[in-house]
C-alpha cells in the first residue's frame, strides 16, 4: 500500500506540517518564485545533483517557508518517511529562521504553466485500476491512479441530446467523435502502475460513442451511453526507466464505455455523469512498471463528475500537450 | 474445568471462528472475482454490473488517506500558511500532480 495510506503519516503532518502538493515536472521548470523555492530546496535533499539515472527530484520535503530545508525522502516505506518527519521536527528546534518572507509583491507565475479552467467548462475525475484476472487469481488490484478531465462548455453540450427539451424517452444521439477521441487520447490511458505517455492522435483507431434517453422528468434527462475505444501505438522512446529493456514494444487498449448522465434541461448542464470504460490493455511505456505485464489483461477507468470549485481543478496531466485541440 | 482450560477452549474457539471468518471471506472474494469477470465479457451491462465495475474501480473510504488533508495546490500559497501558522511546509513532490496523475 502507499506511504498516504498510513494513518500516523496522515496524522503526523496535520499535526505539524503545512501540507502542499506539486508536481515537479513544471516546479523544476518554473521560471517564477515557486520554480525558484522548489529549486532551492530540491537541491539540499536527497537527489541534489543528481542526473542519473533521471534527474528527477520526486520525493517529499520538508522545508521553512524562507526555503531552509529541515528533511527530505523518496521512498515507499511508511516507517521510513515518517523517520523523515520526526528528524524534520528536531531539526527545526534547532534552526533560526531567516526571517519571514516578503509575500506582498504581486506573484508572476511563468506563463507557461497558467492554464485557465475554460469557461462553464466541466470537470470529471478520472480512476483507473486492474481488475481481478482469472488466470491468476493473487494479482494485485490494489494500485490505482487518477486524473482529471476538462471538458469546455462546447463539449460538455455535445454530450446531451440535441434538442432537449423535446427530447423523449428512446432518442438516440451520436457523441461527436472529436470528443470520444480527445478523452481517448488524453484519458484511456492505463496509468495504474506509473505514468504513460498521452496517445499519439493516429494511434486512436476506434473512438466511438453514442447515447439514448432513457427518462424524461419536467427539468431532467436521464441518458444512457454506450460505446468503445480502441488504441494501439508501437512506442519508440527510448528504454524503460525501471529494467532498461528497450522501449520499442507495442501498447494499447481496447474498451468498451458504458455510461449514465442526468441533464438538466434548465441548467444546461449535467448534474450527474458516470462513465465506465472497461476492457483489456497491454503493453508498458518508458517510465511506467508494466515491463513484466505485457499481456492482455483486464482493467477499468471511470469518469465521474466533480463540482467545479478551485478545490477540483487539479489540472490534467498532459494539459500542456496540446490539450483543447 | 481450571482457568486455563476455559482460557484454552476460548482461545480453540476463537480460532476456528477466525478459520471460519477467512474461508468466508475469501469465498466471497472470489465469488466477487467471478462475477466482475462475467461482467467484463458481456457486451451490455446491466445495471447492477455497471455498479459492480465501478465500484471495483474507485478507491474505497479506506484507501488513500491522504484525501483526508486539504493539500495546498501552490507552493506560494504554502508558504504563506506556513508563515501564518507558524509551521514548515510539507511537499509533496512527484513527477505528475500528487492531486491527479502521478
Amino acid at each position: 500500500m502507499s506511504v498516504f495510506s498510513d494513518q500516523r503519516i496522515i496524522d503526523f503532518i496535520g499535526t505539524n506540517f503545512i501540507p502542499v502538493a506539486t508536481d515537479i515536472n513544471k516546479s523544476v521548470h518554473r521560471r517564477d518564485e515557486d520554480g525558484d523555492f522548489f529549486r532551492k530546496i530540491a537541491e539540499q535533499g536527497h537527489y541534489a545533483g543528481r542526473t542519473k539515472p533521471t534527474n528527477t527530484r520526486q520525493g517529499l520535503y520538508v522545508a521553512l517557508a524562507d526555503g531552509q530545508l529541515l528533511a527530505s525522502i523518496n521512498s515507499n516505506s511508511a516507517d521510513s518517511v515518517l523517520a523523515m518527519m520526526r528528524e524534520a521536527v528536531v531539526n527545526l528546534k534547532k534552526t533560526r529562521t531567516a526571517g519571514s518572507p516578503d509575500f506582498k509583491h504581486p506573484f508572476t507565475p511563468d506563463r507557461r504553466y497558467a492554464f485557465p479552467f475554460p469557461a462553464d467548462g466541466m470537470i470529471l475525475r478520472v480512476t483507473c485500476r486492474d481488475f481481478p484476472r482469472p488466470k491468476d487469481p493473487k494479482h494485485e488490484t490494489w494500485r490505482h491512479n487518477f486524473d482529471n478531465v476538462w471538458l469546455t462548455k462546447k463539449e460538455k453540450r455535445s454530450l446531451a441530446p440535441p434538442e432537449p427539451k423535446t427530447a423523449k424517452v428512446g432518442d438516440r444521439y451520436k457523441i461527436p467523435s472529436t470528443v470520444v477521441a480527445r478523452i481517448a487520447k488524453f484519458h484511456l490511458i492505463d496509468h495504474v502502475r506509473g505514468e504513460a505517455p498521452a496517445w499519439q492522435p493516429e494511434s486512436v483507431r476506434i473512438a466511438g460513442a453514442k447515447a439514448k434517453v432513457v427518462g424524461v422528468s419536467r427539468n431532467s434527462l436521464n441518458l444512457q451511453l454506450t460505446g468503445r475505444v480502441k488504441v494501439v501505438e508501437s512506442l519508440n522512446r527510448g528504454t524503460n526507466s525501471a529494467n532498461g529493456a528497450a522501449g520499442d514494444s507495442e501498447l494499447g487498449v481496447d474498451l468498451r464505455l458504458a455510461g449514465k448522465m442526468k441533464w438538466s434541461i434548465d441548467r444546461e448542464t449535467f448534474t450527474a455523469f458516470d462513465w465506465l470504460a472497461y476492457g483489456d490493455r497491454w503493453g508498458t511505456a518508458p517510465y511506467n512498471f508494466r515491463h513484466d505485464d505485457l499481456e492482455n489483461n483486464p482493467f477499468g477507468i471511470t469518469l465521474n463528475l466533480l463540482p467545479t470549485i478551485p478545490a477540483n481543478m487539479t489540472e490534467p496531466k498532459y494539459l500542456s500537450h496540446y490539450y483543447f485541440k | 474445568m481450571d482457568s486455563g482450560s476455559i482460557s484454552r477452549s476460548v482461545s480453540s474457539c476463537a480460532i476456528v471462528w477466525l478459520t471460519v471468518l477467512v474461508n468466508v471471506c475469501a469465498a466471497q472474494s472470489a465469488s466477487d472475482n467471478a462475477s466482475i469477470n462475467s461482467a467484463l465479457k458481456s457486451k451490455g451491462l446491466s445495471t447492477k454490473q455497471f455498479e459492480q465495475l465501478t465500484n471495483f474501480i474507485r478507491p474505497s473510504n479506506t484507501e488513500d488517506k491522504w484525501r483526508q488533508t486539504d493539500w495546498i495546490p501552490s507552493i506560494r500559497g504554502g508558504r504563506k500558511m506556513g508563515v501564518a501558522k507558524n509551521k514548515p511546509l510539507f511537499i509533496w513532490a512527484m513527477n505528475g500532480d500528487p492531486l491527479g496523475c502521478v
